[in-house]
């Protein structure tokens, strides 16, 4: 996240980005007050930062991108942490989950050939060619 | 007409949600918090993103989900 912060919206000015961090209960520790800490690193307008205390939006993302399970012979889709997904103008909400139009992840289970790596330089450039003219 | 300021109103919404032992809301938003020492204010519901999405339509949007931890 400090990548989105540093990278990312310290650099793209202006208000045609929209940003929502969603703390979501993935590790043991992670819980309200841990959120709070966490969002409490990030001062900007354009950012609303939301809390995700059973992980519903990380389960329903998770099946939306199709994201692999951590441990070989579980089922289903793992859950969707550590990505950053990026929508257009225009793009509304699609049940359960809206794809993305580019994405960039953290994640050990997913092949960097198929969904890059977070590079914040990277990132900044999708999301300059994504802001609304 | 009572004026509540915003963040002190949601305070005092998620002081009584954890006094009453009521759950927590699932998915809560909250503006970029500000320079100050006061909790960060939540609103209600996975709709809450979902309307806030569609909302900021004009706009590029980047969704983010990570650990607090």
């Amino acid at each position: 996240v400090s990548a989105v912060r540093d990278d990312v919206l310290a650099k793209i000015r202006g208000d045609g980005l929209r940003a929502y961090v969603v703390w979501t209960k993935i590790l043991d520790d992670d819980d309200l007050a841990a959120a709070r800490k966490a969002a409490a690193s990030i001062h900007d307008p354009r950012v609303v930062q939301l809390w995700d205390g059973d992980a519903e939006l990380a389960r329903t993302l998770g099946e939306s991108l199709r994201i692999p399970v951590r441990e070989p012979g579980d089922r289903g889709f793992g859950l969707a942490w550590d990505v950053y997904l990026l929508y257009p103008a225009l793009a509304t909400w699609r049940e359960p989950a809206p794809r993305p139009a580019f994405w960039m992840q953290q994640l050990q289970q997913l092949e960097t050939s198929a969904i890059p790596l977070l590079d914040g330089d990277v990132l900044r450039g999708e999301i300059v060619a994504a802001l609304p003219r | 007409v009572v004026n509540v300021r915003p963040l002190a109103l949601a305070a005092a919404l998620l002081a009584a949600c954890a006094s009453s032992g009521a759950s927590a809301p699932r998915v809560a938003a909250a503006p970029a918090a500000a320079a100050t020492s006061d909790p960060i204010p939540l609103e209600t519901g996975f709709p809450a993103l979902r309307a806030r999405f569609d909302a900021d339509a004009a706009r590029a949007r980047l969704l983010v989900l990570a650990s607090p931890t």
